[in-house]
């Protein structure tokens, strides 16, 4: 099923192929993905692929543990308060 | 340093950028580093030469290197430090690093990259190990301008150590290293405090412990990463829960307690497997229901409900689904549930698990004419049990024999390479515990195979006069995949049998003792011998029965039915331990 996840990482070198690395890992097809960094500090990654919904929500949550990453969520799924803490610092 | 507050126009003092790193290490509390030089390190290297607070073992293979800082990390809780090379000296790491990854091991490699000039270009010994190594370290860094070098390294040391601790990595081009920069300023530490579990999550589940009529705690190595065992054993004393570790968390729980089952999973005990199988409630605490200790996740502990803690909210659920989810750091959420769980009625159950330990002992045969590796194991710990001995392992029988035999009561004197099964880990991660604590005694209990994967580590513990003791069971071949090829490939042993050389004869051209035990009633000599030797490391050829394979034993994908306990073959055959 088509599913699209939604992260705010850091603007920096390497960022793409980290999170590209877990869809390589969990054999996941892509079939979209937008970059929107500009030269800003952070960037918006919008990714459409097609997963189980079991597979989608550890892809999230496994992208959450990587370092240049700040958030990362399914569109549609509702964020935690949590993560709105979590995520004002960087935007 | 001036404490007048900087003005804007004011220029700083400019230092060699290698020069700060290795001060910066220092600041960091580094006392080892385990590495090897190369052209594009050496900046650093001639730093290190006048850093006279951190020593650095010379490595010959930097495999041994990414271990040895994984021994040290385990042993003493704090991060340990590998330098590599730029090309091959780097990726030599890698297996360390991916067993770093696996096992949530604190470790930071620095390696040097080749000039910038050249990165992209195929430089001599050029090697994208930023981009080789993002999937086997929690993360990892190229230094983009000289400035960022000693920032980035804090941030190494934190990422490292903070959270769910993993390896990392930072890759530094030589120009930067030999840049010359403005001295930054000094870090102040940001405190950290172990993540909180949410009050109503934590309401449900001490209910549900409270309630349970046959809990077990199945507790991981995120117990000791967190230093979480003395609120375990007040968890579990309070409610006279028992406990099974897996073999991450062995040391997590006194294994000599009562309360204490063992190693649950593949080769864990039955009783513990047993336990797990009949339970109303599993307590997880910092564990990843991994597939060793599943082995067929769809019938595994059909009875339970779950309970899991686990610092990296990602492996909440990630195996098996849990009903009381508790993301936080094992040691405070232990502490937060401890004053709201009432004690269960375990009566009945602990009768039952008492019945299941009676049915199911672990046994092996009593012999004069050979020694078994249970045996050789078992005499190690009765021999040494009053010295608290760090004990590493390497991988194969050998280990599964340690995890059976040898009764850990203390968290982090039990080193073994987990997730990775990384053979050749045990020598050098032996030197690297050594290194971080100096006063004890580290022993390595290995196999003939796994000790030759990286056994030119002896020669740099010879160097650095470490007296760790080396104990291999040597069986003459690959024991662990010979005893597949038996149970699974119809006896087709291929590829197995080792010609091995004369390790006694090995250790002393390296320049350690070397002793040797080829009968049960050889081996305490040997034993004492290896002991009495304090000033550089003893090596003990333990010859072991070859065909002697390890039970109890549960086979991948089969449920709990399908659990061998005891050798077949061995059955009522003889007297027995």
């Amino acid at each position: 099923m088509k599913r699209t996840i939604v992260a705010h990482v850091e603007n920096v070198p390497g960022v793409l192929a980290r999170v590209d690395g877990l869809f390589r890992r969990h054999s996941l097809d892509v079939e979209s993905l937008l970059f929107e960094g500009g030269s800003g500090a952070t960037a918006r990654l919008t990714v459409v692929l097609r997963a189980s919904a079991d597979a989608a929500a550890l892809v999230v949550r496994q992208m959450r543990r990587f370092g240049d990453v700040r958030e990362a969520h399914e569109a549609g799924s509702e964020i935690s308060h949590d993560t709105v803490a979590r995520l004002r610092p960087a935007l | 340093m001036s404490t007048a507050i900087r003005t804007e126009t004011e220029t700083r003092p400019r230092v060699r950028a290698a020069r700060l790193f290795a001060d910066e290490l220092v600041r960091l509390g580094v006392t080892h580093v385990f590495g090897h030089p190369g052209g594009t390190m050496l900046p650093l290297y001639d730093a290190l030469y006048d850093t006279p607070a951190i020593t650095h073992l010379l490595v010959r293979h930097e495999q041994c290197g990414a271990h040895a800082a994984e021994g040290y990390a385990r042993a003493t809780g704090r991060p340990g430090v590998c330098m590599a090379t730029s090309g091959p000296g780097a990726t030599n790491l890698i297996t360390g690093l991916a067993d770093a990854m696996m096992d949530s091991t604190p470790v930071v490699a620095i390696t040097a990259q080749v000039p910038t000039h050249l990165i992209g270009r195929d430089g001599f010994q050029e090697a994208d190990i930023f981009g080789l190594t993002q999937p086997v370290t929690k993360h990892n860094w190229i230094v983009r301008d000289p400035a960022s070098l000693v920032p980035t390294i804090r941030k190494a040391f934190r990422m490292a150590t903070t959270g769910r601790p993993g390896p990392v990595l930072v890759d530094v081009p030589r120009d930067y290293l030999q840049a010359e920069i403005e001295v930054p300023d000094e870090a102040a530490e940001p405190t950290h405090r172990g993540r909180r579990a949410e009050a109503s999550a934590l309401r449900h589940a001490a209910l549900a412990i409270s309630n349970a009529r046959r809990p077990v705690l199945y507790v991981g190595g995120g117990v000791i990463s967190s230093g979480a065992s003395e609120e375990l054993k007040r968890l579990a004393q309070k409610a006279r829960i028992p406990v099974t570790t897996t073999l991450m968390g062995k040391g997590g729980y006194p294994e000599t307690d009562p309360l204490s089952l063992g190693m649950l999973g593949m080769h864990g005990t039955a009783y513990a497997n047993w336990a797990i199988h009949e339970s109303d409630l599993i307590i997880g605490v910092g564990v990843r229901f991994d597939d060793r200790v599943t082995l067929k996740l769809a019938a595994w502990a059909p009875h339970a409900r779950i309970v899991h803690i686990d610092v990296d909210e990602s492996e909440i659920g990630k195996n098996r689904k849990a009903d009381y989810p508790l993301a936080g750091d094992a040691r405070t959420v232990l502490h937060q549930l401890i004053p709201l769980v009432g004690a269960p009625d375990t009566k009945a159950w602990w009768a039952r698990i008492e019945e299941l330990r009676a049915q199911f002992p672990l046994r092996y045969d009593e012999r004069t004419d050979a020694i078994l590796p249970q045996y050789a194991v078992e005499r190690l710990w009765e021999r040494t049990r009053g010295l608290r001995p760090i004990l590493t392992t390497d991988v194969g029988q050998h280990q599964m024999f340690a995890a059976q035999y040898w009764k850990c009561d203390e968290p982090r004197t039990f080193i073994t390479s987990g997730g990775l099964g990384t053979m050749g880990f045990g020598l050098p991660a032996a030197m690297g515990a050594q290194c971080g604590m100096p006063g004890r005694l580290v022993i390595n209990l290995n196999g003939d195979g796994s000790f030759q994967q990286t056994m030119q580590a002896l020669i740099t513990a010879v160097e650095a006069k470490l007296p760790i003791k080396v104990v291999i069971l040597d069986n003459g071949s690959l024991g662990m995949v010979r005893q597949w090829q038996e149970l699974f490939y119809e006896k087709r042993f291929f590829s197995v049998a080792l010609a091995n050389p004369d390790f006694t004869k090995l250790a002393e051209a390296m320049g350690a003792a070397g002793f040797r035990a080829r009968t049960p009633g050889e081996l305490d000599a040997a034993y004492d011998a290896m002991l009495a030797v304090t000033d550089r490391p003893a090596v003990v050829d333990v010859v072991v029965d070859p065909s002697e394979n390890c039970y109890p034993m549960w086979p991948a994908g089969v449920g709990i039915e399908g659990m061998i306990p005891v050798c077949p073959r061995k059955k009522g055959e003889g007297a027995s331990r």
